[in-house]
């Protein structure tokens, strides 16, 4: 493919690398800055970019969409009532369908509306481990997203859901290697109950907080809640945990999966979310 | 505990064998009339034996008798035993126990159940419209559910307001064709919904079926309520509090209950917990109001010095507190510990510390320990407890309490056994010393956990404290301890020297610990080996067969359940098969009448047929008759009007030349008058020097005629238009006229070839009339010109005049 000409204000906001960015010296050498989905050092690109260097990207993902979303989502924070935010959300969901975003751009517009983690926090839940954060993203924009359908619309309540999440998410303590705890929650992710084995590594591995990774709805989780005892975005939360696997971190969009009835919950709140995606998709049609 | 899943209710033989009693058999629960102390039981049925107190009632009659009001927890009017659909209701509801939902129950398979979030204040109005015009739309009351959500709503909102968190509540609603359900559900604190039974009837006021359930694990209210569209069941009632009932009526749940038997053997419950958490709220609104005047302070540009603070000033400081309403529960006790807590940093950050770990929700050992403590304590002992160490007393002496406490012990107790602690710390440093080594973290805990016999890791706050006494009695050298103490809290690293046998020590310490915690846990596990092997074979099998008992019944249940259900279709299939059979005996008779409909309309067809035809023909030909006639009136017309059109055409073309030769007579005029103009001005120009006055008269005569003229000038032009225009006029419609008489109009040939030559002659006059004007113009042109020079050598010659004046004076 052939490298494009890069935009500096593509790349404000954006967390991962949208792209290989590529560093054209004056001799003609190309210095690969950033790979798509790396963490993306926004001052540096914006360094070598405002000293009259040449930058080029190449592989990346539709940067137009963004800029769209964002207005989007402006304009639904802007809006007090209820109704009109109805319309901005139709829209919202309209633009991600109509384009068929993968997960990596679902997570970077989530990231780019909703999160309120400064750059240099980031910079160390990404140091701690990239693929524990891309898929903590994954989880944490799918929830903000279900959450949107669901009826939440408080800007707040979106941006503390979404960077909650995250932060929570990535707060392993880290007292044994990374990869057996990963491939512990892995195997942890397909049982439909937990024994006490795996309430305590999770109480282990999540000493400040519970993960709702410990948590399931027959009352066999770290807190033995019930699904009657929890809210509607305690069973999606679950239920996206599942979903999300710590091996293969770059898998299907939420959306793909609740299209194709990959995506198991609770069937009321799936219910409720595919009602919102299919209005959409019927307008869409229309 | 759910009170359904104790099945057994106490009821009057007579409401036994009645349509309730029923009801409750066939559901599973277990009827009785004769009181046995020893079992327990879901629930008493209206007054029945109105000496238990211990029980929660359910209402089945209109009125009971007042002092079993209390005890009511649910309500059940008989119209929900009559009905089949009421009836399926309660059924579900008794039959569900915790799993029970009323809006999943009505969704059909979750196709239509609807959710909102209600996040302001703001869409109140939106969100219920919204659920109203859904009932609306399937035909449901809707002035009840609206009425219903415009009290619900709100008081949701108030409970979540009072408690300081986010705007939340979970609102859902689903519907089949006989039943709309509405749930509600948000976050609350236990006592911030006002749970009283006048409260519920209120809910439950404008509504069939109302169910309040409180979840305190997660500290969760949620409140459903279910309208009927049957007009029999318009008036039903029936309403429940679920799960936390026990808490509703006496105020206290059942996990804080203390169970004391009576004298009458009644029992009496009594509330551990209450005074604890009354304590902690004390504190937390302590701590915000002292947080609140700290920070005003701070702003205040010249503030009271804290250390000479008084109550009268925190009330003053108060009075700027924006919500006056949390000063209601202040009394003198909470404005002292305030000062208190300004006063001292010390306090202020124990509390601090106290307040967020109960925050947290994550209670530690030394928090609960707090808790417990402080249910017996007043504020002023609170303050000398929590306050942290590092903070000087008034005395001077360095204070050494750390927060968290210890064990269960009372002051004089915890003094001596200070004292015994220290004592065996400063043995201990002395033998470690004598062996040639540094004092290190392990050993000062392993002492104090021995001697308290606690976990160790709890008493790592406290070493610090105790150590720091300890070189207060010369023991050992500071130095050394500072070493110590800076090991202990992980600050330097051990020397080189050192480091290796410490660690070597601390390794057999951990493997030591390890093989302590292994025993026991070998030992546990054989008690419990011994536990699992010794049961009682009766009891076993006393088990298994209850065991069995509760499955039987419970499928037993389900197959009635499943008969039930079959029977319902079997009789709804039978019912579709009858509409169906009667919609199709009603086709077939239709199409019977619509078959002799046709039979006898089509004998009277054909005849019918040539009788409109023969009326038809008949009015086509008067029309074409009166077609006909029409024409012959239009030519006749056409004539006539060509006949007068000359004439017409005539006298314009007459008048026309009339004003042509006016417009002539005009033109001669002005030259006439332009050749006198001219004239006297070539007379005026020699006598101009000697004659002044009289050149500025003759000027003004000039300037007056030539306005004249150039008006007159304007007033010809405006004629000679419209006399074009009419001319134009003329010619188009005598041209029109040419046309339509062109084919038919053979006699007026002639005469209009006369007339297009006079048109053109005069046309041609026209132009040079138009000719004559342009010059005229151009001349009107050049005078004007010619006046303007005028006019300049005049001013000229005024100026020259004024020199000469000037000079002759």
């Amino acid at each position: 493919m052939a490298k494009g000409e890069l935009n500096l204000r593509d790349l404000e906001g954006l967390v991962l690398s949208p792209g290989d960015i590529f560093w054209i010296k004056n001799s003609g050498a190309e210095i690969l800055i950033a790979k798509k989905s790396d963490f993306l050092n926004f001052a540096l690109v914006e360094k070598i970019a405002n000293s009259s260097h040449q930058l080029r990207m190449e592989n990346q993902i539709d940067l137009s969409i963004q800029h769209e979303f964002m207005k989007m989502v402006n304009a639904h924070r802007r809006e007090v009532f209820f109704k009109e935010k109805l319309q901005w959300k139709k829209r919202i969901f309209d633009l991600l369908l109509q384009n068929n975003l993968s997960q990596f751009e679902i997570g970077q517009l989530a990231w780019m509306a909703w999160s309120s983690i400064d750059r240099d926090s980031v910079k160390a839940l990404i140091d701690f481990d990239i693929d524990l954060f891309k898929r903590s993203l994954n989880v944490a924009s799918s929830y903000v997203f279900c959450a949107l359908l669901l009826g939440y619309y408080q800007d707040d309540f979106l941006k503390a859901l979404f960077t909650n999440t995250l932060k929570e998410l990535m707060s392993i303590e880290r007292n044994e290697l990374l990869n057996s705890i990963k491939m512990e929650m892995e195997q942890m992710r397909e049982n439909d109950t937990l024994t006490s084995d795996d309430n305590n590594f999770i109480k282990r591995i999540y000493p400040r907080s519970i993960s709702w990774a410990g948590e399931r709805y027959n009352g066999s989780g770290v807190n033995a809640y019930n699904k009657k005892e929890m809210s509607d975005l305690e069973v999606l939360l679950i239920a996206l945990e599942r979903q999300f696997s710590y091996r293969d971190v770059d898998g299907e969009s939420i959306f793909d999966s609740i299209q194709k009835g990959k995506f198991h919950c609770d069937e009321k709140i799936l219910s409720v979310i595919k009602k919102g995606l299919i209005q959409t998709e019927a307008a869409l049609g229309a | 505990m759910n009170q359904a899943l104790k099945k057994r209710i106490l009821m009057s033989p007579e409401q036994i064998t009645a349509q309730v009693g029923i009801f409750f058999k066939n559901t599973g629960f277990e009827l009785s009339s004769n009181y046995d102390p020893k079992s327990d039981y879901a629930f008493v049925a209206d007054d029945f034996m109105p000496e238990l107190t211990s029980f929660p009632r359910l209402q089945l009659k209109k009125a009971i008798l007042p002092q079993c009001q209390s005890q009511v927890q649910a309500y059940i009017d008989d119209s929900f035993f009559k009905e089949e659909e009421a009836e399926k209701l309660l059924e579900q509801y008794y039959a569900g126990f915790n799993d029970f939902n009323l809006v999943d129950h009505y969704s059909s398979q979750y196709k239509n159940i609807y959710t909102m979030k209600v996040q302001d204040y703001l869409n109140i109005g939106f969100f219920i419209d919204t659920i109203v015009v859904e009932a609306y739309k399937q035909k449901f009351d809707l002035e009840k559910i609206r009425e219903y959500l415009n009290f619900a709503i709100p008081q949701a909102l108030k409970t979540v307001e009072q408690q300081d968190i986010p705007v939340h509540l979970d609102v859902s609603f689903s519907y089949s064709e006989k039943t709309f359900a509405i749930q509600i559900s948000f976050q609350a604190e236990w006592g911030a919904f006002k749970c009283d039974l006048a409260t519920i009837k209120k809910f439950a006021v404008n509504a069939n079926f109302y169910d309040l359930v409180y979840f305190s694990k997660r500290k969760r209210l949620s409140f459903s309520a279910a309208w009927f569209k049957d007009p029999l069941l318009q008036n039903s009632k029936a309403y429940f509090f679920t799960e936390t009932t026990a808490k509703m009526i006496n105020e206290i749940s059942q996990a804080e209950l203390e169970i004391v038997e009576g004298p009458d053997q009644s029992v009496v419950y009594t509330s551990q917990k209450k005074a604890v958490s009354e304590q902690s709220k004390k504190l937390q609104l302590a701590l915000k109001l002292a947080m609140f005047i700290k920070d005003y302070r701070e702003k205040e540009e010249a503030p009271i010095e804290a250390s000479s603070l008084q109550v009268p000033d925190i009330d003053n400081y108060l009075t700027k507190y924006p919500r006056q309403v949390d000063l209601n529960s202040l009394d003198e006790e909470m404005k002292n510990f305030i000062t208190k807590l300004i006063r001292d940093d010390g306090l202020y950050q124990g509390v601090t510390e106290h307040i967020e770990k109960i925050a947290q929700g994550n209670l530690d050992g030394h928090v609960e320990e707090i808790q417990r403590v402080l249910k017996e304590k007043s504020l002023e002992d609170i303050a000398d407890f929590l306050r942290i160490k590092g903070f000087k007393e008034e005395n001077g002496d360095e204070f050494v309490t750390v927060s968290g406490g210890l064990a269960n012990l009372s002051e004089e107790q915890w003094e001596v056994k200070r004292s015994e602690i220290v004592e065996q710390i400063k043995a201990e440093f002395i033998h470690i010393k004598s062996q040639g080594r540094n004092v290190v973290e392990d050993d000062i805990l392993r002492v104090i956990s021995n001697q308290l016999q606690t976990n160790p890791e709890n008493l790592k706050s406290f070493v610090e404290g105790l150590v720091k006494e300890a070189v207060a009695g010369n023991a050992i050298t500071k130095e050394k301890l500072e070493e110590t103490l800076s090991r202990m809290i992980g600050i330097s690293q051990p020397s080189p020297s050192n480091a290796q046998q410490e660690l070597f020590e601390h390794k057999i310490e951990r493997m030591k610990k390890i093989m302590l915690q292994m025993k026991n846990e070998v030992i546990k596990l054989k008690r419990k080996v011994q536990v699992l092997s010794v049961p009682s074979s009766s009891d076993s099998q006393e088990e298994e067969i209850q065991k069995l008992k509760r499955t039987l019944e419970k499928t037993i249940e389900l197959a009635r359940n499943e008969e039930k259900k079959v029977d319902k279709l079997n009789a709804d299939i039978e019912n579709i098969v009858q509409a169906k059979n009667h919609k199709i005996a009603l086709l077939e008779m239709r199409i019977e009448t619509i078959k002799s409909d046709f039979a006898a309309s089509a004998q009277f067809a054909s005849e019918e047929n040539i009788e409109k035809l023969q009326i038809e023909n008949k009015s086509l030909l008067a029309r074409l008759e009166l077609a006909n006639r029409k024409i012959n009136i239009i030519n006749e017309n056409m004539n006539r009007q060509d006949v007068g059109y000359d004439d017409k055409k005539d006298i314009e073309i007459v008048s026309l030349r009339t004003e042509l030769e006016n417009s002539r007579s005009v033109i001669n005029q002005m030259k006439s008058e332009r050749a006198a103009l001219e004239g006297r001005i070539q007379d005026d120009k020699p006598d101009a020097k000697g004659k002044d006055n009289e050149q500025a008269i003759r000027m003004t005569s000039l300037m007056n005629e030539k306005k004249l003229l150039e008006e007159k000038l304007r007033e010809q032009g405006m004629d000679l238009k419209k006399v074009e225009q009419k001319l134009k006029y003329a010619i188009a419609q005598l041209e029109e006229a040419q046309k339509k008489k062109g084919p038919m109009g053979g006699s007026s040939n002639k005469s209009n070839d006369v007339y297009i030559k006079q048109l053109e002659h005069v046309s041609n006059r026209f132009a040079e009339a138009a000719s004559d004007l342009v010059e005229k113009k151009k001349e009107l042109y050049k005078l004007r010109q010619e006046n303007v020079s005028m006019n300049l050598k005049i001013a000229e010659l005024e100026k020259k005049l004024s020199n000469i004046e000037k000079k002759a004076a």
